[in-house]
């Protein structure tokens, strides 16, 4: 959006702030360090519960997220988990587990949070886990679980938008979403319009002009061909492409099988009027 | 004598968080009621004894080895001035990097698991029981070995009966203060790279924005420390310092 001055078209300029995890950009969110930002679904949803004054303004994508294990593994369906070591590279609070906990409770009969031992560490190390036999599952990042199916170097056990997509049909939930405060949705609904105008804008824009996923590609440092081919042909599909009623019925559904599935642990209860369309352009 | 202050002071803490939960809004600072149902919570679902016993395991294993390498270099730099000149700048590099550095190179060293966690902290609190030692060795009293020399007494005797004795309380107070220090490292150490224990969990409820849960761990983890404050150090001390007398002004305070 910025570099393509697709923010310029609507006459927004932004401060770009950076963070090193997902759970220190939650924060920034969540403090109104950031005015807008890019978070995990259902800890936003999490946040606000806590009494965060966070709102979900757009969806962002659904799951490119695998879990991996070894080509040799007997684990061949997620039930086989029982008493196994997951890794998680987020650990089991992020949003990407709470996606996989559903997904394998709801449709596997398995409660990752007490029939598996969770192991937390990062994307990579978690891979290199994998293959010493430390773990024997990983639940990997999204650039991770591209990379390493490309590289054919383990076997999929699950991928998990496409596993949610098999099981309910139709679109998948956003896992990754835009969030604002009430507060400055309130003083600045322009700004939060325009700044949709330009993520809509940036979407057509990465369906007109594929040669940005090599630009993106190059920016993570994915050199490989095969890589860089699939990150395309993963990604793209799982962008939310329409911010909707059937849309957001969707995201309200999953939270509801979030907060009944894993409780407690994860989502207290589902917050009210945490999604919005009214600002959507 | 003591009780009553004791109490005191705990009422007093236990109304500077009421006030302080008043003041604020929940998610800032729960109170007491709100806290101690979290505790109870997590007490009654079993999952507090697993990540406890992985911390103090942690915490414990890392003790001894603070202890093993704090004891060994403050007495070489005590007894030796070469061994104090060759060993200062070590102890002064241990005192000087940070807790969390130890902690990620041993994370990429020994991988994510406990050899990791209980390196990271024996190598980061061991400077503090150095110096500790290596200044109890220079304040023992010499006329006494003197004197143990004049009766005769061996080596090993006099280190039993004479150096020893006026090292211990040395020995001890290092002991528990690397403890505090040793809790705080493995705080670090679960938070970055484990997958269980205190630290992990903190981490876990500090993602789920859940200060209640914050609190309740944070508690949970200082009681089981007073216990072993309580329960063992102290009584630990008073049994193998008895031979002391007390400081007459700090008898006649109590």
């Amino acid at each position: 959006m910025e570099g393509h001055g697709l923010l310029d078209q609507v006459g927004l300029k932004a401060d770009k702030v950076k963070s090193l995890s997902p759970a220190n950009l939650h924060l920034m969110i969540a403090e109104r360090k950031v005015d807008i930002g890019f978070g995990g679904f259902t800890t936003m949803a999490t946040a606000r519960s806590e009494g965060k004054d966070i709102i979900v303004i757009y969806g962002v994508f659904s799951p490119v997220n695998m879990v991996f294990v070894r080509k040799d593994s007997p684990i061949k369906t997620p039930m086989d988990l029982k008493g196994k070591k997951l890794g998680v590279f987020g650990g089991p609070g992020s949003t990407t587990f709470a996606f996989l906990a559903v997904l394998a409770k709801n449709w596997y009969g398995i409660d990752l949070f007490h029939d598996s031992e969770l192991v937390t560490a990062p994307a990579p190390a978690l891979a290199e886990l994998l293959g010493k036999g430390d773990i024997d599952a990983a639940l990997l990042g999204t650039v991770e679980s591209i990379q390493n199916f490309a590289q054919d170097r383990y076997r999929v056990l699950l991928d998990l938008s496409a596993d949610y997509k098999a099981h309910q049909g139709g679109r998948a939930p956003a896992h990754v979403i835009v969030a604002t405060n009430e507060e400055f949705a309130k003083a600045h609904p322009d700004i939060v319009r325009d700044y949709l105008k330009a993520y809509k804008n940036g979407l057509q824009y990465v369906h007109a002009h594929p040669e940005v996923w090599d630009e993106y590609a190059e920016s993570i440092k994915m050199d490989n061909p095969a890589e860089r081919a699939l990150l395309r042909e993963k990604m793209e599909p799982n962008l939310v492409e329409h911010w909707d009623a059937e849309q957001i019925a969707l995201q309200n559904d999953y939270l509801k099988l979030v907060h009944d599935i894993i409780g407690e642990s994860v989502l207290k209860v589902v917050p009210a009027d945490l999604i919005r369309n009214d600002y959507t352009p | 004598m003591t009780t009553l202050p004791r109490v005191l002071s705990i009422v007093s803490l236990l109304l500077v968080w009421l006030v302080l939960s008043a003041m604020f809004a929940p998610n800032i600072v729960p109170g007491p009621v709100v806290v101690f149902k979290a505790m109870g919570e997590n007490i009654a679902s079993g999952k507090v004894f697993y990540h406890l016993y992985k911390t103090l395991l942690r915490v414990g294993l890392g003790l001894v080895l603070t202890m093993v390498l704090g004891v060994a270099t403050g007495t070489i730099m005590g007894l030796s001035r070469r061994g104090e000149v060759f060993l200062d700048s070590w102890v002064l590099v241990g005192l000087t990097v940070p807790a969390i550095v130890n902690s990620i190179i041993c994370l990429l060293w020994f991988g994510l698991n406990d050899r990791a966690a209980v390196v990271a902290i024996g190598t980061a609190a061991f400077p503090a029981v150095s110096i500790s030692i290596w200044q109890g060795i220079k304040g023992i009293d010499t006329q006494l070995v003197s004197m143990g020399q004049a009766f005769h007494l061996n080596k090993s005797a006099i280190v039993r009966k004479i150096v020893f004795p006026q090292l211990l309380p040395h020995i001890l107070a290092s002991m528990r203060y690397a403890l505090g220090i040793c809790w705080k490292i493995c705080t670090t150490v679960e938070l970055i790279g484990m997958s269980s224990g205190v630290g992990y969990q903190l981490n876990y409820w500090f993602g789920l924005f859940s200060m209640a849960q914050v609190f309740a761990w944070t508690l949970l983890f200082l009681l089981v420390m007073f216990a072993i404050e309580y329960l063992l150090f102290k009584p630990l001390e008073k049994r193998l310092t008895r031979w002391r007398t007390g400081v007459p002004a700090l008898q006649w305070a109590q």
